[in-house]
């Protein structure tokens, strides 16, 4: 880039002729290279793949166990302890097979998640993040094969299983994807005991206004309402539930699952994103959130620094131990008293297998395995929730209890108002990124409610016409 | 004394030995030499040209597709050029980086220019050494980490707003790059520092190369500090002073890993660079070729700005 700065002695003999000489090379060069261009096929039209990849398989075996083989699994760092805990289990009653994590950070996951999968080493087992992408993209393999001779559908419920069918771009139906047991986080309201028993909330707020009421109490006593993490959008948790809430679990699921003719410009919504400025105005949230990243924001819950925390049950892997018994977590509130749960989740239990995985077979035994009880545990001592028989009796959400065991029991109380919905942000790649940005804006004051809403409805629905 | 002597005179004979018979085969051996030289740069050349030159045009060509980085392609033509300018939030992005200029080159220049000419005074003694080192220090601690660390700083307790309390100015504290109006400003000011050390470095030693008779000259005109920095310090350091500003401008229109760190472009866009806009297109929103559109735009705006410094600043 930077030239001597001093002219040499073989460029001043040259002269003007070497000036036109090099300007002749140059637009040789460009000719050239414009021409090498013109003949290069499209990006991304498969000439540089290596192997092929069988998408769909139809000739499947399932008496593997006893085959030596070794399984990759692509695995986020901040799910390690629990994505170990599944392959050690798995080894356990398979010792023939290894099941060896490969591991991202968090932050760098969905990034590399497509290109992984696109390349020769792509490991056999995955969470996709963008699961329409993955398939559309032919990462993913369509499980409906294994599907049959496992016989997943008849022992999952439907509801676990459904997130992980496409068909023509749309969640919900269609062929297998991602498929394994049912359980889940617990998306909801950590709360610090110490600080709770100090504004005097003696049970779970009931519907939004009682958790206002509460957050209204905090902040009068100078304890701030709200911990959260703006400078990654994590605020989205709650803005996420506060929309199933005002909207419908029903309803904020089928934007997220590309449902034709939903949309995000609703009055519901509005309303959601109005509560969720109010707030803000109020002052329930540390003055500096738009730069807090999650990694700050267990800081300050751990360190006494506010009341709540909408946050996903996941957090009980990284959180400080030293904080255990602190802390406890109970479901949103319905909008109104009364109202039904509404709460986001996704199938911890359900993996999919890459499309240039080379060892299928043992993959999808390792799928089956998910589906077992030993796994549904191995979830449920991560913080995660499983719908098991004695989850049923897991009673009503309280502030007592273990944290285990409020989780199981949140869980199951949006199970029963089939409540389930999903995060906006994985809607699209498009929505996620400006997602993040609008709830700074929101933060920041410079953006209202409406105008927000139409602006993200306006991403979702220029994305869903690209792709 | 003979012995260096003696090998003096045969290293002398041993050269013009060496001379002569290059010159007999001049005329035959320029040629194969020349192409000789190719050869030794050649596996250089096949390094640059398979990992710098092949994804430059790579990008070029990806910027003319609708591309998600995996799957099949659509050509588009012009459209993802014409949506650096038309979208708003990459074109501001685009002018944000011009922004940057102003603390990653102006500042540090400005600043490198004084504090060298002071530190020129004490040059030699123990303090000189010291404040050399403490002004170069920046320079060694990775962007990345800098960044991480001065979202400590700027944070709503951090150190920033400790001094501004401790002074008495609790109305300027702020939670720094959580404002809106202040956010992209205290982003420049992590550049300036890390890139104020490093001018100070270059021209300290540019000063250094300054004839010393130069000076005393002036001083026996009656020149006085300031006079001698104008006369003396500031034409002699034109060279020097053509680097700074080129890599610091390239610096700042590239910016990436401290933005990223800091701010990752927030809050809202108010921070957004060209280098967090290509990396968050191509990377979280998975638009390649919209990235990669971008990615062109900026290279010719590097490249249209520093040519024509590298012009202004060539010695006479």
């Amino acid at each position: 880039m930077l030239e001597h700065p001093t002219p040499s002695p073989a460029r001043s003999t040259t002269g003007a002729a070497g000036k036109r000489l090099r300007a002749a090379l140059a637009a040789v060069a460009a000719g050239s290279a414009l021409a090498t261009l013109a003949a290069c096929s499209a990006p991304g039209s498969g000439s540089d793949s290596g192997s092929p990849a069988d998408a769909t398989p139809t000739a499947v075996n399932t008496a593997v166990g006893d085959t030596p083989a070794t399984l990759t699994l692509f695995s986020a760092a901040g799910l390690q302890a629990y994505e170990q805990g599944l392959a050690d289990a798995f080894e356990a009653k398979y010792p023939k097979i290894k099941v060896k994590l490969r591991v991202e950070a968090d932050n760098n996951y969905n990034t590399v998640l497509p290109r992984v999968l696109a390349s020769d080493s792509a490991p056999d087992i995955v969470q996709p993040y963008d699961l329409l992408g993955g398939v559309k993209d032919n990462l993913l393999t369509n499980l409906d094969a294994y599907d049959k001779a496992y016989g997943w559908s008849s022992k999952v419920p439907a509801s676990a299983l459904a997130p992980g069918r496409v068909s023509n771009g749309v969640i919900g139906s269609g062929p297998l994807y991602q498929a394994g047991g049912s359980a889940g986080p617990l998306v909801g309201v950590f709360y610090n005991k110490e600080l709770a028993a100090k504004v005097g909330m003696k049970t779970p707020p009931a519907s939004v206004a009682e958790l206002e009421a509460v957050m209204a109490k905090a902040k009068k006593q100078g304890i701030t309402p709200i911990v959260a993490s703006n400078q990654d959008g994590l605020i989205g948790h709650l803005y996420n539930l506060l929309l199933g809430d005002y909207m419908s679990a029903q309803a904020l699921s089928d934007i997220v699952y590309h449902k034709p003719g939903a949309s995000l410009d609703t009055p519901e919504a509005v309303k959601a994103t109005k509560t969720l400025q109010k707030w803000i105005k109020a002052g329930y949230f540390a003055s500096d959130v738009n730069a807090i990243n999650q990694e700050a924001s267990y800081g300050q819950f751990t360190g006494g620094k506010g009341l709540f925390f909408f946050q996903g049950s996941w957090i009980v892997q990284t959180i400080d131990k030293n904080f255990k018994g602190k802390y406890g977590v109970f479901p949103m509130p319905p909008a109104e008293k009364g109202g039904k749960y509404a709460g986001m989740t996704s199938n911890t239990l359900a993996f999919s297998i890459a499309s240039r995985s080379k060892n299928k077979d043992a993959a999808a035994l390792f799928l089956d395995f998910l589906t077992t009880p030993e796994a549904a545990k191995v979830a449920v001592d991560n913080g995660y929730a499983a719908l098991t028989s004695d989850a049923k009796s897991a009673g009503k959400p309280s502030l007592s209890g273990t944290l285990t065991e409020q989780i199981q029991a949140g869980y199951a109380a949006i199970a029963a108002d089939n409540g389930f919905d999903s995060w906006l942000q994985n809607s699209t790649p498009e929505v996620n990124t400006k997602l993040n940005q609008q709830l700074q804006l929101l933060v920041s004051g410079k953006v209202e409610p409406a105008a927000m809403v139409k602006t993200l409805q306006t991403t979702y629905a220029d994305a869903l016409k690209s792709s | 004394m003979q012995l260096t002597k003696s090998l003096g005179i045969s290293r002398k004979e041993g050269a013009t030995g060496a001379r002569n018979r290059s010159r007999n085969r001049s005329r035959r051996g320029l040629r194969a030499r020349r192409w000789a030289g190719w050869l030794f740069a050649l596996p250089a050349l096949a390094f640059y040209g398979v990992f710098n030159f092949r994804p430059v045009l790579l990008s070029i060509q990806y910027s003319f597709y609708d591309w998600d980085g995996v799957g099949a392609s659509t050509w588009v033509g012009m459209k993802n050029y014409v949506e650096v300018f038309t979208d708003s939030e990459q074109f501001s992005s685009l002018l944000h980086a011009f922004y940057l200029i102003l603390f990653f080159t102006v500042l540090p220049v400005t600043l490198a220019l004084i504090t060298a000419s002071v530190l020129r005074q004490l040059q030699g003694r123990f303090t000189g050494a010291l404040a050399r080192t403490l002004l170069f220090l920046p320079q060694i601690i990775p962007g990345a980490a800098a960044g991480v660390a001065w979202t400590w700083m700027y944070s709503d307790n951090g150190v920033v707003n400790q001094l501004l309390r401790a002074i008495g100015l609790d109305s300027l504290a702020r939670p720094w790059l959580a404002d809106f109006t202040w956010a992209l400003t205290a982003v420049g000011f992590i550049g300036t520092w890390l890139s104020a050390g490093l001018c100070t470095m270059l021209l300290l030693a540019g000063i250094g190369k300054i004839d010393a008779s130069l000076y005393e000259a002036a001083r026996i005109d009656g020149a006085g500090p300031i006079r001698q920095f104008w006369s003396v310090t500031l034409p002699g350091l034109r060279a020097e002073i053509g680097v700074c500003v080129t890599i610091t401008i390239i610096a700042a229109l590239a910016s990436f890993d401290v933005v990223y760190l800091a701010t990752q472009g927030g809050p809202g866009t108010q921070t957004m660079v060209p280098g967090v806009a290509v990396y968050t297109l191509a990377f979280n929103d998975n638009r390649l070729g919209a990235a990669s559109a971008l990615a062109v735009v900026l290279a010719l705006i590097v490249i249209a700005i520093v040519a024509p410094l590298q012009r202004l600043f060539r010695e006479k």
